[in-house]
């Protein structure tokens, strides 16, 4: 006779119920199995309460609730005093099998690689229509759509820059797993044709038949790693030489394409030692006994009077570069002497460039988003400095991986002064200006990464003021942006708990000051998603 | 907040169990609204504007149930109750669920048809809510019950709430029939043989998620987003995520029965070692036992199943695998991947429920029954069809061994994540079952199952990489 499907259904119920009542437990193993679990459950949140509590990190950042109600579970999986207790050993263990996290990739004799630095070399063509078309609705509601069209991005660039009578020269840093191959796995070996992502020579070639100039450093690179080690073994970047060389190869670019000639400004070199452990290191939260420290030579590049080397505001070449420019340059973080150190300061690659030119350099560097950062920087220059001279040359500096990841977001460059400057005149420098005390409220901020989601341990993050009172100083704009420190040295800073909302009294900066930008221009930094917002007048703001 | 996090295991569950424990003794209205707002908390984490939408629909199917048991038995209102609530879940399910893919088929024939100036770029992206193909069904299959007489109707709202957000298994299933819970509901047992066999299970699902599920997905990832591949890694690929769905699903579930357990609930089983299947009939009766068995239900027995001849069965079996396909999502691959399994089935009925290979011995019966499953879950897995097909060409040797998929090697050949593919195969055809070990708990197994606990959990909290597949569904 046929069984009915509710027979069938009643079977599976009755199935279980009976091989539940047939479970074979002794009384004893079953409260202690019990109790046990019960103890281990309660473990991590009896150490927290026992140890002062722990802080949610609930942000009113004008985000939905979902997004930071996602922020408090990172918090709840990642920040328990049990977590950080276990993490280090836990990794350590893992590494010795081969194994990383999300964000890193373990390669051979203790190189460590970013993993999205990995996958932006062996994913699919980031030019191909559908990866681009993903990429276009990838947002979460948390974080915005990205624009993924970084050849509409560069040509538009190109387009405003021409207009100024200025050069771009594209300087794409390539991932270290295209340059160190073998370093990752040993299927490589030397001479084998470097790995790219499948989409980086048509890319290259479009924007070379619309008449941009790439100035390609791979094969620079190359030779660097055939002598040595191209990049450093623990962080994303490359190393010291690797800068100096593609410094040199770019100036004899230069003068070979007849843009420059060398001049005669006289900088000289000297030599630092510097140890450190790097930023993919520190992404994998390891013990550190685990990723010894590397030690690395810098050059630090100083002026003719023996003094450091500055950054040059009337400079004929400007450069635009992100935390591959700035890793030797990062005068913030090595200015700060508790705990770590990092890669030096005075040899980056706008130095190293000034050194091989022998001339002077302007820069705009900043860490991360190197696909939009940079530009808005440079947009936010002409729209507040004003009467600024005008480079004749700009190179554009961004990791590779941004053509896969980042956000070609539009940048318009204000209307500015065409006339490139021949070094002859003075830009007017932003003038130093006392500090402003002003109280505000909050109307929009940016959604800063948490600690270990970007392998950056400094950040600052915008947040939008307005309904201003201001207490002291000279007088303030109506609406502005406020810059304030989110990230300090991979923790939380305080002022990371400011939210939308909230009265703040701050002590303001112009960001235009020459301070400032030395101290935090460089700096990883979260913008604000509003288009009218990127060119409001911009602070350093600390909370009083 | 997904069961395999530390969020939820170290904070939601202890807080769940001393709220629940607090109540025990009470009245049941207060047990089920305890139940419930801890469903509900817990359902809302993740995108407290849906709690409405769950409420909405567990609403107009409670509404419907108590219409359609208080009307005589050939009432029209009956039929139409049914009808109402059928509508209404399926409505729910087709906007939240295939608007997007609507609007992008309408815009990708605007532009085959050269109007793109016709396209609906603008408009409005659907946010697909968490669970809302398994609470759907389960709050469908309760009206559809109810009008068929296999079950009671929820004494009161509390009740069905409690039934359809219970959050040991909203978001993810097992799908559970209310007749299968109508009784516990009412009463349930609470023993410390109860308590121990949930402990028991939710460690080894803990383990399957974390220890096997996650680095296997971590090699699928590499495999199916990289450009180019050597036939070996692609196969290594497929592989990989044929243990990553498996692991990642049966774990979750496992948990899931273990977490009903922990408050006294019975769930049946949703896995049963279907890589062990010699055919794939066998294995749709092995593989998510509640999604499969809903289909026969409620959609294979209405359509006529296997009463209306051979030609009809076939049709039958096809449409509803077809359907199967679709629940997974709006996306070509998942209607593929169904209809692969459609064919295999009528393929089996029609040589009278047999494998399609019947000369062979078990295991290489077994063996070539999994080989079919691997190559379908290729298709599932791919983005779209023109990715499946590429993929496809990379398992036949048909890709260049350019330098990118050298590297792509290298990350697949981690030893971590070899080690883990040789403990997956061998726990997927060499272990017995969760259910079969956990049925004699020995002082032993006990203590391996905590210690496996914590291992996972100590991994938990370097990991940040904790996909979880089935969420998305």
């Amino acid at each position: 006779m046929p069984v009915s499907t509710r027979e069938l259904d009643e079977a599976r119920i009755e199935e279980a119920r009976r091989e539940l009542e047939a479970t074979e437990v002794g009384r004893g193993t079953a409260w202690a199995t019990s109790a046990a679990f019960v103890l281990c459950l309660l473990a991590v949140p009896l150490a927290d309460m026992l140890s002062g509590g722990l802080d949610p990190g609930w942000v009113r950042d004008g985000r939905p609730a979902h997004c930071r109600l996602r922020e408090v579970e990172r918090v709840l999986d990642e920040e328990t005093r049990v977590a950080r207790m276990l993490r280090p050993t836990v990794q350590s263990l893992l590494l010795l099998l081969g194994a990383g996290n999300a964000s890193v990739e373990p390669g051979r004799d203790g190189w460590l690689f970013q993993r999205e630095a990995v996958a932006s070399v062996t994913g699919r063509a980031f030019t191909a229509p559908d990866v681009q078309n993903r990429r276009r609705i990838e947002g979460d509601g948390c974080t915005p759509d990205p624009h993924p069209d970084a050849l509409e991005a560069v040509l538009e660039f190109e387009r405003a820059l021409s207009q100024r009578g200025s050069r771009l020269i594209l300087l794409p840093t390539p991932a270290k797993a295209s340059v160190e191959p073998g370093r990752l796995t040993r299927r490589f070996r030397a001479g084998d044709p470097p790995p790219r992502n499948a989409g980086f020579a048509g890319f290259v070639a479009a924007l070379r038949e619309r008449g941009v100039t790439v100035f390609d450093p791979l094969p620079v690179l190359r030779d660097v790693a055939r002598t040595g080690s191209a990049y450093l073994a623990t962080d994303t970047h490359w190393g010291p030489g690797s800068v100096e060389a593609v410094a040199n190869g770019l100036a004899r670019f230069l003068e070979a394409e007849g843009l420059l000639s060398r001049g005669d400004s006289s900088y000289t070199r000297t030599r630092l030692l510097v140890r450190n452990r790097g930023d993919v290191a520190a992404l994998l939260g390891a013990r550190p006994a685990s990723v010894p420290l590397e030690e690395s030579t810098i050059r630090p590049v100083l002026a003719a009077d023996g003094a450091a080397w500055r950054p040059e505001p009337s400079a004929q070449v400007l450069l635009l570069g992100d935390s591959f420019s700035n890793v030797y340059s990062d005068r913030e973080a090595f200015a700060r002497e508790e705990g770590r150190l990092h890669w030096g300061e005075g040899a980056g690659l706008a130095e190293q460039l000034s050194f091989a030119l022998q001339r002077p350099v302007d820069r705009l560097v900043r860490n991360d988003d190197g696909a939009f950062a940079t530009r808005l920087e440079l947009a936010r220059r002409l729209e507040h400095v004003g009467g600024s001279t005008w480079p004749r040359i700009v190179v554009w500096q961004f990791a590779e991986r941004e053509l896969a990841f980042g956000d070609w977001r539009p940048v318009p460059l204000p209307s500015g002064d065409p006339t490139p400057t021949d070094d002859a005149g003075d830009a007017p420098a932003p003038g130093e200006s006392g500090p402003r005390v002003v109280r505000g409220t909050v109307v929009a901020r940016a959604s800063l990464p948490a600690p270990g989601e970007s392998p950056y341990a400094d950040a600052l993050f915008a947040v939008r003021l307005a309904d201003l009172d201001q207490i002291s100083g000279a007088a303030l704009p109506e609406d502005l942006v406020v810059y304030l420190r989110g990230l300090e040295d991979g923790r939380m800073a305080p002022a990371a708990r400011v939210g939308v909302g909230d009265t703040v009294e701050l002590v303001l900066h112009p960001w235009q000051d020459t301070a400032v930008q030395a101290r935090y221009a460089g700096l990883f930094r979260a913008e604000l998603e509003e288009d009218d917002a990127l060119f409001l007048p911009a602070f350093h703001g600390v909370l009083r | 907040m997904v069961f395999s996090s530390p969020t939820f295991l170290f904070w939601f569950l202890p807080l769940a169990l001393l709220l629940y424990c607090a109540v025990l003794r009470g009245p049941r209205a207060l047990g089920h609204g305890v139940l419930a707002a801890l469903s509900y908390a817990f359902y809302g984490w993740a995108n407290p504007p849906f709690m409405a939408l769950m409420l909405l629909s567990t609403s107009i199917d409670y509404v419907c149930g108590r219409v359609i048991a208080g009307a005589p038995p050939d009432a029209r209102r009956r039929r139409g109750a049914v009808v109402v609530s059928v509508i209404s879940n399926l409505s729910i399910l087709g906007f939240f669920k295939y608007f997007n893919f609507g609007v992008e088929s309408y815009n990708a024939l605007m532009a085959a048809v050269g109007i793109s100036s016709l396209a609906a770029d603008d408009v409005l992206r659907v946010t697909l809510p968490l669970g809302i193909s398994f609470y759907t069904f389960q709050s469908m299959s309760y009206t559809i019950d109810v009008y068929r007489g296999h079950t009671r109707p929820a004494r009161d709202p509390l009740e069905f709430v409690c039934y359809v957000s219970l959050f040991s298994q909203l978001v993810a299933g097992p799908i559970i029939r209310f007749s299968q819970v109508a009784d516990q509901l009412t009463s349930r047992t609470h023993t410390a043989q109860k308590f121990a066999r949930g402990v028991a299970m939710l460690s080894l699902g803990l383990g399957k998620k974390v220890l096997l599920a996650n680095p296997c997905g971590r090699i699928a990832d590499a495999a199916f987003e990289a450009d180019s591949l050597v036939a070996a890694d692609a196969w290594l690929g497929a592989l990989a995520y044929a243990f990553q769905i498996y692991f990642d699903f049966s774990g979750y579930t496992d948990m899931a029965i273990g977490i009903g357990l922990l408050f006294g609930f019975v769930f049946p089983k949703n896995f049963d070692a279907p890589y062990k299947s010699a055919s794939l009939t066998e294995f749709w009766r092995r593989w998510h036992i509640s999604l499969s068995s809903w289909l026969r239900d409620y959609l294979y027995v209405p359509l006529g199943g296997n009463r209306r001849g051979a030609l009809a069965t076939y049709r039958n079996l096809f449409v509803v695998m077809l359907l199967g396909g679709l629940w997974h999502g709006a996306a070509a691959t998942f209607v593929v991947w169904g209809a692969v399994h459609g064919v295999g089935l009528a393929l089996e009925r029609a040589l009278g429920r047999r494998p399609a290979w019947p000369g062979l011995p078990r295991p290489l019966q077994v063996g070539a029954t999994f080989a079919v499953v691997l190559l379908a879950w290729v298709v599932f897995r791919s983005p779209d069809l023109a990715s499946a097909g590429r993929y496809f060409g990379f398992m036949l040797g048909l890709g260049e061994p350019v330098p990118e998929a050298l590297l792509v090697g290298g990350v697949l050949h981690q030893p971590y994540g070899l080690l883990t593919l040789v403990a997956a195969a061998g726990v997927t055809w060499l272990a017995p079952t969760s259910w079969d070990w956990t049925r004699r708990l020995t002082p032993l197994r006990a203590g391996l199952s905590l210690g496996l606990f914590a291992l996972a959990a100590a991994q938990l909290f370097t990991q940040a990489f904790n996909p979880f597949i089935y969420f998305i569904f």
